[in-house]
């Protein structure tokens, strides 16, 4: 329990320190460039560098595992670890996913509306700028 | 009729060096054989005529193709022809490289926004004396000072008096005024500044990276 709580409050002190460092960008004339959208694809890329580097630790793993005179035992437990943690960082990036969709499904509104103007747009015929010869 | 004008490629000219193309050698063929130099059944080429393909006709539409009224009047039909085939051919020289510097921008990934920020090093300024430059710098460093103790702005306690107390020493010593009465440019000035501000926002971005890094690893379970 004591352990959750500290791990909410570690969290609770990373939002202060993103807030003030988006203040502090303000300053700098960067208003309104950290856009809740903005950060939640930030957060996204933060999400996939870290399944990567996880998948890459998985690698090295497998390769001593298969190396001789190393222990097998060890390398599995770490091995079974790591793929905890590679199924938790893809479940937390699928929410971003999730989440952004939903931000920019506000922003387009009504989705059978814009199925319709779509198919509208496309029926459009083409102009050519094309001179034919005379 | 036609075939009389048909230079090959490995006839020769007056200087004896093999010439390539028709156009160049029409006026000699005229000249020697007295013949006129658009017979009565051919229509001379116009510019007007150079639509047969698309890429033409797309040149013929530009500006730089369009002949003045003293060019048509001066130039014989085939040289109204070849200028316009050579303003032709440097409109769509340019059109395709502007197609290339995009393609360019593409494959480096660099951006407009990247290359303007890169400017702001390349600017070329005439060089300031040692101690200009330290004047230069400490504006520069003031004014970073402030924008970074500028969040704080407003607030009571410990942090507005901190703005304060930077705002003061600015106020005192780095002004705007102090560094361009010691000879430091304008230009000079707007260019560190703005080098500076490239770098603190840099800077922030990183920041705001490296903790939503931590946030992430924080709810995966790994930190």
């Amino acid at each position: 329990m004591a352990k959750k709580n500290s791990k909410k409050s570690e969290i609770k002190v990373v939002n202060e320190l993103i807030s003030q460092l988006i203040l502090r960008a303000e300053a700098w004339g960067r208003k309104d460039y950290y856009t809740p959208l903005k950060l939640e694809e930030m957060q996204l890329e933060a999400s996939q560098k870290l399944i990567g580097e996880l998948l890459s630790e998985k690698a090295n793993l497998e390769y001593e595992l298969h190396a001789i005179g190393t222990n097998k035992r060890d390398a599995l437990i770490k091995i079974e670890r790591l793929n905890t943690y590679v199924l938790r960082a893809k479940y937390s990036m699928q929410k971003h996913i999730d989440k952004i969709k939903a931000m920019l499904g506000k922003k387009i509104g009504d989705k059978d509306k814009l199925t319709v103007a779509v198919a509208h747009i496309g029926k459009q015929p083409n102009v050519s700028v094309m001179v034919g010869s005379n | 009729m036609a075939s009389n004008y048909a230079v090959s490629a490995n006839q020769t000219g007056t200087s004896g060096k093999p010439q390539v193309g028709g156009n160049k050698f029409k006026p000699l063929v005229a000249e020697k054989e007295n013949i006129p130099l658009t017979s009565p059944n051919e229509k001379a080429l116009q510019p007007t005529q150079m639509r047969a393909t698309s890429a033409s006709a797309w040149v013929r539409e530009t500006d730089s193709v369009k002949l003045s009224d003293s060019d048509k009047k001066d130039q014989a039909p085939e040289l109204q022809f070849e200028t316009a085939l050579d303003k032709g051919i440097h409109a769509v020289g340019s059109a395709v490289g502007a197609v290339l510097t995009g393609a360019a921008i593409i494959w480096t990934g660099e951006t407009p926004q990247g290359r303007a920020a890169s400017q702001y090093s390349d600017q070329a300024l005439p060089s300031l004396t040692t101690e200009q430059e330290e004047i230069a710098n400490a504006h520069t460093a003031a004014y970073a000072a402030v924008k970074n103790a500028g969040h704080n702005e407003g607030t009571k306690g410990v942090f507005s008096r901190a703005y304060e107390a930077v705002k003061n020493r600015v106020d005192a010593a780095f002004t705007r005024e102090h560094a361009l009465g010691s000879g430091v440019s304008h230009a000079h000035l707007t260019q560190k500044i703005k080098e500076r501000t490239f770098k603190e926002q840099q800077a922030i971005d990183d920041g705001i990276l490296a903790a939503l890094e931590t946030k992430e690893q924080l709810e995966t379970g790994l930190a």
